[in-house]
């Protein structure tokens, strides 16, 4: 548990992140996605969006327990 | 439809309601509780992100450009993946700088810039701008939307909410003349808004998708047949789409943490650190939720038949056309605060960098306007209300002619301008001012050129033909197409090219301009860098004293108290305690230590107060000195750049945590020293437990049985010599080792040991063992062992269990023992017992007939004795009767004795008779009153003689578990003696009775009669033994041997006490 704690909370793992999504939302996945009927892009979207926002749950309780931690 | 007035009295109540809200959140604070700081209004509070572009434009985006809406929602949720990292060192520099703004940030990060300041303020102004324009035009448009059929209301509506916002601007967020006190009231205000935003948009997304439709599913599959839905598929599949789409994502994605409105929010209002992170995923699902019935909404604003062009409206239009016009009067009052949220927060921010960096710096530059020093927040509330009026003016020129996210995007490409300078400032340490400046401008200036000036071409003719051709017919200078590139949207174009100009400039300018020494001094805040030392050595640092000099003027200060050894020793201490003893010269600073030292030192004997006393009027420095070491002083104030009261505060500070960390470091301390404590203590614990455990070894291995132990694992952990003499294993081969290898060298193979029977008592290993049982918690058996080396040995084995000091079991402990030759002794024992036992029954056997042959013998002889007894008798009487005459009186005295002696002898003949039929006969027991009997055989004797004087004493009841008749015997005989042997007292005595000894009752007969002799005890009870003559006392001597026989065969005992003419106590135990 502590070493899945560990990795949610590297900065190294945010920035790979960061990295992915943009890469989800722009070249090269969404080109392939764009141009199909609207309800594909709609889903495929949202979809991604709703898990990035499950980990930055998943992150931020991480990152509140190291910053009660460290007070 | 509803009257205007109706709408305005809606909002107003609602202003009304926020407004009294937030004064009672204010009133709290004032009161110490601080509504404001939580982790969740402040996550709402970011919700001023979402204005009126959202609430109203995307929708209008959507359904001209299908998904494009979505990259302004995206950007800022990827964001918070590294969003939170910048922030918390942006909470930090507000912290420390107490900066208001980001041209506060800009500024202070680049050698504290005015230049930097005023162009981020002017960009900030002039992005703003259009930014509130837009809320206007929103709350103008929907408010003519829902009360169109008014034409009569002859008052400009939009001019009203104008007024109102400029108004609760003011009262909610510009009414302190700090701004960087927290405003609570004005946050909690915008969270509400948010929930409000958040709440109508759902509740019209709900009422479109699920009452005018059957569900998001039905709405794409109706759009699917629609015109408009071919025209977002070519928009989609064209070439710019995606260039567009980019270009919306990373204006949303870096403009969001630097927008005006959402940096104050974040940074200025925020509580504390760890808010930031309720924040980070609570923000994205507002804005997921939020975009969620975006597109459903615009398709089905199109599916109905409404325009693409009044889109923008589609949110309040569709309830309101299906009659439901309070579904759209909640929708307007959450657009209301999306537009009211984004203008408060904004003008308040702009308005403070404007008064900060605009406003004073001119006052302070013309002395004429040195006045506006006094009327900052006045000067605020001008600002604030010339944005909003400045705003409504440019909604009143440009709005009509583009559409609400054409509007906001203006706004987006100013603000990040901003941002490769804020960014650089933060990861870039040779960054420094004149680039930042340069890239701001050369952006800002691009950003005029490609965006501001597209804006005026449709009122202007000269900019249209500029738009459309380039200056001076120059195409590669077309504004929205700058340098040729067609197939880019115009915002793309501009984001481009601003960029690409902002970001050049600004590495060129940092390159090749130096650094001003300021901006080094942040660096470490703002890069992490260490900061070198900036100041190289100062002139008071130099070793210009002669230590000499000031050694003998201290020796001398010390001789006026101190003997002359002890002075110079003193002094020598000073020196040698700050180190200076090898030193020749020594610098101002070092003299001042050194100053502080000798009163230290000088107080030790003097008392506190005396030594500062004496120093004061102590000469120590040279009035050269003394000037130095205070131009030393005002050059460090000057350098810090701090008035005197920030210094004494700043001393103060430093002297509080002086004071904590010495005491911390005292703590420490205590604390070292105690674990030093522990560890010796440990140490020489561990080195008992050595001892202990070498002699605990030593006394295992002399141990005379084979021990082992194994821990709960079944791991052998103890192995003693005598095992490995029985087992022919050497310990260093068995520790260690587990699945019953303790029982290969013995058994031949693995099997389960006693100590395997303690840890799991099963019953399969407890039918190996005989003898199986548990003592005082171990367990013992016994066992023949089988296996091949050692076959047909009798091994005993006890095992028990090895607890720790607190009761758990951590092992078994087994010791065997080889009782071969023990068993082999037993049983031969066994067999002795046996034959001897044998033997004694034989004998026994030959013994009792040999006894019954003797009795029968005696019984024959005494009973053949008689027949000549009795004939010699009746010669005697013969003769006596006969011949009477014929014999003298000898012969008849002879005969008279003959006569005596065969009866005497028929008496003895009688007695031997008697006592053999006692050893023979059989003892019935019962209950027996020996009180009565004695009683009845007294009674008797005195019948017999009834002259005699007898005092008798019986005690009453005595009873008796015995044979009766035996006992009548024994009472005949002993009472009888005491009949007789008190024959010549003139008053006998007799007593029976009782006492208890040891528990057990004994039984006494006593008497005052002729006693006997004690030493002669042993006769008493032997036969025909007898302490008195016969003539004296007659008797045959038999009597009490019976009688001791009586008793010997209850089981009793007798004895007898007596003394001679004393009398005699005879006592007997049953």
């Amino acid at each position: 548990m502590e070493k899945k704690k560990k990795f949610l909370s590297e900065p190294g793992f945010h920035a790979y992140l960061f990295s992915t999504f943009i890469l989800a939302f722009c070249l090269p996945f969404l080109d392939c996605i764009i141009e199909s009927v609207l309800i594909n892009l709609y889903g495929y979207l949202f979809l991604v969006w709703a898990v990035i926002i499950v980990l930055l749950f998943f992150i931020s309780r991480v990152l509140m327990d190291q910053n009660d931690k460290v007070r | 439809m509803f009257n205007p007035l109706i709408i305005l009295a809606i909002v107003l109540i609602y202003l009304v309601l926020l407004f009294l809200l937030a004064f009672w959140v204010e009133k709290k604070a004032a009161a110490g509780t601080n509504i404001g700081n939580n982790a969740y209004i402040y996550s709402l509070s970011l919700t001023v992100y979402v204005t009126a572009w959202s609430f109203y434009g995307s929708v209008g985006k959507a359904a001209s450009a299908g998904m494009l809406f979505l990259p302004i929602y995206l950007g800022p949720s990827i964001a918070c993946v590294v969003w939170w990292t910048i922030l918390k060192k942006l909470l930090r520099i507000r912290n420390t700088y107490r900066i208001s703004s980001i041209a506060d940030l800009l500024s202070l990060r680049y050698n504290k810039s005015l230049r930097i300041a005023a162009l981020s303020t002017l960009i900030m102004v002039v992005g703003v701008v259009p930014y509130i324009s837009l809320q206007l035009k929103s709350i103008i448009l929907t408010s003519s939307l829902i009360s169109q059929k008014f034409v009569n209301f002859n008052m400009d509506l939009g001019l009203i909410f104008v007024l109102s916002l400029i108004f609760f601007t003011i009262i909610f967020g510009a009414r302190r003349l700090i701004p960087t006190e927290r405003h609570q009231g004005m946050v909690v205000v915008i969270a509400v808004m948010g929930l409000v935003k958040l709440i109508s948009f759902l509740a019209i997304g709900y009422f479109v998708t699920y009452h005018l439709f059957t569900g998001v599913q039905d709405i794409f599959t109706d759009f699917l047949h629609h015109p408009g839905s071919r025209q977002i598929l070519e928009i989609q599949s064209s070439k710019s789409y995606f260039f567009t789409w980019v270009s919306y994502f990373l204006l949303a994605l870096f403009s969001f943490m630097f927008l005006p409105k959402v940096y104050h929010m974040s940074v200025v209002e925020n509580f504390e650190e760890k808010h930031i992170f309720t924040a980070m995923w609570l923000f994205p699902l507002y804005m997921f939720l939020f975009a969620v019935f975006v597109l459903p909404i615009a398709m089905a604003g199109l599916i109905l038949g409404y325009p693409a062009a009044q889109a923008d409206v589609f949110v309040l239009a569709l309830p309101l056309n299906s009659g439901h016009p309070w579904v759209s009067i909640f929708g307007f009052l959450g657009g209301f605060s999306a537009a009211m949220g984004m203008t408060i927060v904004s003008t308040l921010a702009v308005s403070i960098m404007v008064t900060n960096h605009f406003v004073l710096p001119l006052s302070n530059y013309f002395k004429r306007l040195n006045f506006l020093k006094r009327y900052v927040l006045l000067s605020r509330w001008s600002t604030i209300a010339i944005l909003i009026l400045s705003s409504y003016w440019v909604e009143r020129q440009i709005g009509a002619y583009f559409s609400l996210v054409d509007m906001g995007l203006i706004s987006f490409a100013a603000i990040i301008q901003l941002v490769p300078a804020i960014i650089g400032g933060f990861y870039w340490k040779r960054a420094n001012e004149s680039g930042a400046f340069l890239g701001i401008s050369a952006g800002f200036i691009v950003w005029l050129y490609t965006m501001i000036v597209p804006l005026f071409a449709q009122n202007n003719t000269i900019i249209s033909s500029l738009v459309k051709s380039g200056p001076w017919g120059i195409g590669l200078l077309i504004p929205e197409h700058l340098f040729g590139l067609c197939s880019l949207s115009p915002v793309s174009n501009a984001v481009l090219w601003t960029l690409f100009f902002n970001i050049s400039f600004y590495i060129f300018g940092s390159l090749y301009f130096e650094q001003a020494r300021e901006e080094q001094l942040l660096l470490e805040e703002f890069v992490s860098v260490p900061v070198p030392r900036i100041f190289p050595i100062r002139h008071i640092e130099m070793p210009t004293i002669d230590s000499g000099l000031k050694m003998n003027r201290i020796k001398a200060l010390f001789s006026q108290y101190l003997p002359g050894p002890q002075a110079v020793e003193r002094a020598n201490q000073c020196f040698f305690s700050l180190s200076l003893s090898d030193k020749n010269m020594i610098s101002i600073l070092e003299l001042s230590d050194l100053r502080n030292e000798v009163e230290r030192l000088l107080s030790s004997f003097v008392g506190v107060a005396t030594a500062h006393q004496v120093l004061i009027n102590f000469d120590i420095f040279t009035p050269e000195e003394e000037q130095t070491l205070k131009r030393a002083y005002s050059d460090i104030i000057a350098e810090l750049k701090l008035p005197p009261s920030e210094l004494l505060a700043k001393i103060d500070y430093y002297r509080d945590r002086e004071l904590i960390l010495a005491s911390q470091a005292k703590e420490l301390e205590e604390k070292i020293q105690e674990r030093d404590n522990e560890i010796s203590t440990r140490k020489q614990v561990e080195e008992l437990l050595r001892n202990s455990e070498r002699k605990l070894a030593d006394i295992l291995d002399f141990l005379p049985d084979a021990t082992f132990a194994i821990n709960t694992n079944g791991e052998i952990i103890l192995w003693n010599k005598k095992a490995e003499e029985l087992f022919g294993k050497k310990a260093s081969e068995m520790l260690g080792k587990g699945n019953y290898e303790y029982s290969i060298p013995f058994y031949g193979t693995r099997r389960p040991a006693l100590v395997d029977y303690v840890l799991h008592s099963s019953e399969e290993i407890g039918k190996m063992y005989v003898n199986l049982r548990k003592e005082d918690g171990s367990i013992i058996g016994e066992e023949l062992t089988l296996s091949a080396e050692r076959g047909g040995r009798h091994i005993f084995g006890t095992a028990s269990p090895l607890y720790d000091f607190e009761g758990t079991m951590i092992g078994v402990i087994e010791s065997l023992r080889d009782i071969t030759d023990q068993k082999k002794t037993e049983t031969e024992i066994m067999e002795l017992t046996k034959n001897l036992e044998r033997r004694v029954a034989e004998r026994t056997k030959q013994l009792e007939a040999a006894n019954k042959e003797l009795e029968a013998f005696s019984y024959s002889v005494s009973h053949d004795l008689r027949a000549p007894l009795r004939s010699i008798g009746s010669f005697c009487q013969i003769l006596v009767e006969e011949y009477e005459d014929v014999l003298n009186s000898q012969g008849k005295d002879y005969l008279s004795r003959i006569n005596n002696a065969v009866n005497r002898m028929n008496m003895l003949i009688d007695d031997l008779l008697r006592l053999s039929r006692i050893s023979r006969t059989g003892i019935n027991y019962r209950k027996v009153n020996l009180s009565k009997i004695s009683w009845e055989i007294l009674s008797e004797l005195m019948k017999d003689n009834p002259n005699r004087k007898v005092e008798i004493k019986v005690q009453p009841d005595v009873i008796a578990e015995c044979d009766l008749d035996l006992l009548r015997i024994v009472l005949e005989n002993i009472l009888g003696n005491a009949w007789k042997f008190t024959s010549k007292k003139e008053i006998a005595r007799i007593e029976f009775g009782t006492v208890v000894q040891d528990k057990k009752t004994v039984y006494f007969i006593r008497d005052n009669g002729a006693g006997f002799d004690q030493n002669y005890i042993d006769k008493v009870f032997l036969p025909f033994q007898r302490l008195h003559s016969t003539d004296e006392f007659p008797g045959s001597g038999i009597g009490l041997t019976i009688v001791k026989r009586i008793i010997d065969r209850h089981g009793g005992n007798i004895w007898a006490e007596g003394t001679i003419e004393g009398g005699s106590v005879f006592y007997f135990t049953l």
